[in-house]
């Protein structure tokens, strides 16, 4: 069984395969002067050929979905439906939150990864390991970063702060939480080993989706309301 | 001021109707990338003018362009290592960054017909 996942949604562009027991390669560029559309397409045919692996081989497709940057969500997302539908297989759609918050394997912290939304606010969400399992503790929101500090005060446990972008550690860093630490950077590592991990607990448990069923998570900000 | 422009600087354009905010515009074009024409970006919602430095001409008038899915897109712009200018900038205020240049052109009908009052911030 094979899965092939990408995340375009962040500041890393990446694409990794996996089978059930092992990932096998993984690539990752940083989007630095160029876009996603220009990088992913060249790097998916580039671990396929490095991997001797045919695209017909390949199981399941996987992306994240959101939330992150407005286009780069897109992109994934029409790379992975098209692929899905021409090959009529299966697509897994996964979070980017959720992806940062799974390098964490650390228990007794409160996770905390964070995309930069602009303007000072963040997109986050909670998740703690109980038992070696990632939990996710409420749903993906976006808030303003003095509202974060507010919501983490009031938590007694250590809290971990994991983000891949470099701007949004020096915010966070800049708050001066004292019970909270920052993640080890991940500033090439790219999200899509987690995608392929994440992926293959959905596939286990059946929870894979059609190719017209993926949809990008936009999380709309309060002050779109007025 | 063209001149003194930089890479994702983002130039909020307000002004009424008619006081020649595209005019404004086709100035800064001019400056940054001589040969390119300048046209309003009111149906379309927005003109890439190709250059050293590529701008990005908004008009954010019709109700379309106030739509979430554009604005998120608009937001992405800002970082794009170009300039942005956006006409009615006062339609979008939420999502413009902190450090944007504000510009407002006024009429002032007892100095004359072409006469504009140009404020900067």
């Amino acid at each position: 069984m094979l899965v092939l996942g990408l995340d375009t949604c962040c500041e890393t562009c990446s694409v990794a395969i996996a089978n059930d027991k092992n990932l096998l390669i993984q690539t990752s560029t940083n989007k630095h002067k160029k876009r996603s559309s220009e990088i992913i397409i060249k790097q998916i045919k580039n671990i396929l050929n490095f991997s001797n692996i045919k695209v017909s081989e390949i199981d399941f497709f996987a992306t994240t979905v959101g939330p992150g940057s407005f286009t780069g969500t897109r992109i994934g997302i029409s790379i992975i439906k098209a692929l899905s539908q021409s090959l009529e297989k299966k697509c897994i759609p996964i979070s980017t939150l959720e992806c940062l918050a799974n390098n964490i394997t650390w228990e007794n912290f409160l996770i905390c990864p964070t995309i930069d939304a602009k303007n000072d606010y963040v997109y986050s969400c909670f998740f703690k390991r109980k038992n070696k399992t990632l939990v996710k503790l409420e749903e993906e929101n976006i808030i303003s970063l003095s509202a974060l500090t507010k919501k983490i005060n009031n938590y007694e446990n250590k809290i971990i702060f994991i983000s891949d972008e470099a701007l949004i550690y020096e915010k966070l860093t800049n708050l001066k939480i004292s019970n909270a630490i920052m993640a080890p950077f991940l500033i090439n590592s790219g999200l899509a080993s987690s995608v392929v991990q994440l992926s293959l607990d959905k596939i286990t448990n059946n929870k894979t989706i059609n190719y017209n069923e993926i949809l990008p998570l936009y999380i709309k900000n309060c002050y779109y309301e007025n | 001021m063209a001149k003194n422009l930089k890479k994702n600087n983002v130039l909020a354009l307000n002004g009424e109707l008619g006081t020649g905010k595209t005019q404004f515009v086709t100035g800064i074009v001019k400056k940054i990338s001589p040969k390119t024409i300048v046209s309003s970006p009111t149906f379309v919602l927005l003109n890439e003018y190709k250059g050293e430095i590529p701008i990005y001409h908004f008009d954010v008038y019709r109700t379309e362009a106030c739509d979430f899915h554009f604005q998120e897109l608009i937001k992405e712009y800002f970082s794009n290592n170009g300039i942005c200018i956006i006409e009615w900038a006062n339609k979008i205020t939420k999502i413009l960054p902190s450090n944007c240049i504000k510009i407002e052109i006024k009429k002032n009908l007892s100095k004359g017909d072409s006469f504009r009052e140009i404020t900067i911030c």
